[in-house]
């Protein structure tokens, strides 16, 4: 039985990965590819692996969120009961996120998948086997995800609309604000990568020592890039400010790909990585840590899910939302990218699409866009009000139709 | 998919601004045909090109209720919407005063004086120069939002400055005429008022387009 539970969790959980690799990568490489920053072709290769990068090497934070943060594993004490819950949260999540493709509803993997946990938990060990502060603290960063990435959006193209592209001295200001954008982007980047992370571990990085070694590759990183925007300026000296951030928007494409991968990997792994490890030890194992080649697989399966079918959607994107040029969608890309690897660290399961709505309005505040429809706003947080309850609900009846097949 | 991005993005109402200037500058060119094909007493057509501007402005008319009615509040734009709807309403009175000229001009056959056509020719010039600004202004603005270069911001200068220039020409051409239409000898009081209200209405073609370029000013203020 514990082998055709894990079997169907990966069939389910390499699902949801694919689905969130047709569906969500576009988020963030359909304003470079709109903008012409990136080709369709480059898109899909840079959202594929690098969201799988992202996904191996620091999703395990949020993994681990989704597994045993949203219900408390002491309190639902049989192995085969949570194995079931898990199943039966990963379909109903999955079931919920089909509905929305197929309907063209914007609902987040991510509420899906937490509605979905808050179900089993109360079906399996009762209302107080949910913890119902981990429960308000990734509510409440639903809420702040999208506001900071806003804020940033906001800062970030206030700051290139006031000294660069309003300003007299473009190539001066093009040096003093490129290297600093890109040190930024590799400091919490590389910060990521190391601190607190299986490869950090691997490394012997302890906190202090992760951040001074981001701190010096990203300052390294930020020189090399001041050399060869002054290089590329010099040569091309009609260039626009567009233009440059052109170049620079290609790294922001990479950032929120390795942000997205880190967190929403764990809508598909995190409730598989339960199920295996049941599988592999007999026992709930909260201590276990989510394996790496779990997070590989879920990895793999979104740059499928993108490779296969993202292309299409990039495109369509690519189209419709060409007012993001190369600065405001490098505004946008920052603002979300910062925002959902930040949260990635803290283990909060966020939405990357939420955030990226989140930093356009950011933009649109700060007069970037022609036209943005603030409305729309208000119809995500009912989708959010809906998402957990129906998830919650849908997770119940899943369950109790396993527990009756299975037990 | 299921990407909000979808319905976030809206159509800038500008592009629709950007028509509808386009509408009044062709009504423009209309009224130019009109007030020479009224002077040159032969001319038959005047009816044909008064309705053309007729229809015009209802188009134009048509076309500024649906760019009010699709400015909800939850939309943001990178100017002041108080601001663009300004605007709007300015852009289209120019074309109402063209509207209005010709209106008044269908009212009576006058006989206008040889010593006025001059003059009024070229405050009809004015007026049809100071509106085919216009779409050059919106289309510059547009440009403007979208990359906030200095070098971009000052073409739409540009253009308001010119504006600026045509309407105080205008006026000094209808400040003229005024003075020379009472300077007529033998020429009965209804003539004198047609033509009087006439030089006005058409002293207001140019006087919208610069308001209209003084709005614009404010929308691009830094």
């Amino acid at each position: 039985m514990e082998i055709l539970i894990l079997i169907l969790g990966l069939a389910v959980g390499a699902y949801m990965a694919w689905n969130i690799g047709a569906n969500d990568v576009a988020n963030g490489m359909a304003s470079p590819v709109g903008a012409k920053a990136i080709t369709l072709r480059q898109a899909v290769l840079i959202g594929g692996v690098l969201d799988f990068i992202g996904a191996t090497f620091i999703g395990s934070h949020v993994a681990d969120t989704i597994r045993k943060g949203i219900v408390d594993p002491s309190s639902v004490q049989d192995p085969h009961v949570m194995s079931l819950g898990l199943l039966a949260a990963l379909l109903a999540a999955s079931l919920w996120v089909f509905l929305s493709s197929w309907k063209q509803i914007p609902v987040s993997t991510t509420h899906s998948i937490v509605g979905s946990m808050v179900g089993f938990g109360m079906v399996a060990g009762g209302v107080w086997a949910v913890r119902w502060w981990t429960l308000v603290g990734i509510i409440l960063s639903w809420v702040v995800s999208p506001v900071f990435a806003c804020g940033l959006g906001y800062l970030v193209f206030e700051v290139i609309r006031r000294n660069l592209l309003s300003g007299k001295h473009l190539f001066r200001e093009a040096l003093r604000l490129g290297p600093i954008f890109v040190g930024l982007t590799f400091f919490i980047i590389l910060a990521s990568l190391f601190l607190d992370t299986p490869l950090g571990k691997r490394l012997g990085l302890g906190a202090i020592q992760s951040l001074l070694l981001a701190l010096g590759i990203s300052a390294a990183l930020g020189g090399l890039s001041y050399l060869w925007l002054k290089r590329t300026l010099v040569r091309r000296s009609e260039q626009s400010t567009e233009e440059v951030f052109r170049k620079l928007q290609i790294m922001t494409a990479c950032y929120v790909s390795v942000a997205h991968g880190a967190n929403d990997v764990a809508n598909a792994i995190g409730p598989v990585a339960g199920i295996y490890i049941i599988f592999a030890t007999g026992t709930i194992s909260p201590q276990a840590p989510v394996p790496t080649f779990l997070l590989a697989f879920g990895g793999l399966f979104i740059a499928l899910g993108c490779f296969v079918w993202g292309y299409r959607v990039i495109e369509t994107l690519g189209h419709q939302i060409t007012e993001l040029t190369n600065t405001r969608g490098f505004s946008v890309d920052f603002g979300v990218a910062t925002s959902v690897l930040l949260a990635s660290k803290l283990g909060l399961p966020v939405s990357t699409t939420h955030a990226a709505v989140g930093a356009v309005v950011g933009v649109g505040l700060a007069r970037g866009m022609a036209a943005v429809d603030f409305r729309l706003v208000g119809k995500i947080c009912l989708y959010w009000v809906v998402t957990l309850p129906v998830s919650a609900l849908s997770c119940m009846i899943f369950f109790v139709a396993l527990r009756a097949i299975f037990l | 998919m299921r990407s909000p991005f979808v319905h976030l993005f809206r159509e800038s109402p500008f592009v629709k601004l950007l028509k509808h200037a386009e509408i009044v500058q062709e009504g423009g060119g209309l009224f130019r045909k009109a007030v020479i094909c009224y002077l040159d007493g032969s001319c038959t057509e005047f009816d044909a090109f008064h309705m053309n501007v007729t229809r015009m402005e209802h188009e134009a008319d048509r076309l500024k209720r649906n760019i009010r009615g699709h400015l909800p509040r939850g939309l943001m734009m990178p100017v002041d919407k108080f601001q663009f709807l300004l605007y709007l309403r300015e852009q289209d009175k120019a074309l109402d005063a063209v509207q209005d000229s010709l209106h008044w001009l269908s009212y009576r056959n006058t006989d206008v004086p040889d010593m006025l056509v001059d003059d009024l020719l070229l405050l009809v010039d004015k007026a049809v120069d100071s509106i085919s600004q216009l779409p050059l202004m919106v289309g510059r603005a547009m440009v403007y939002l979208r990359s906030y270069s200095d070098k971009d911001r000052k073409h739409v200068k540009e253009v308001i400055k010119a504006l600026r220039l045509k309407e105080s020409e205008s006026d000094t051409i209808e400040r003229k005429l005024k003075s020379d239409i009472f300077s007529l000898p033998s020429v009965d009081a209804i003539t004198v008022f047609h033509l009087i209200r006439l030089v006005e209405y058409m002293g207001d073609i140019s006087n919208h387009a610069e308001n209209a370029g003084d709005v614009m000013r404010a929308m691009i203020a830094r």
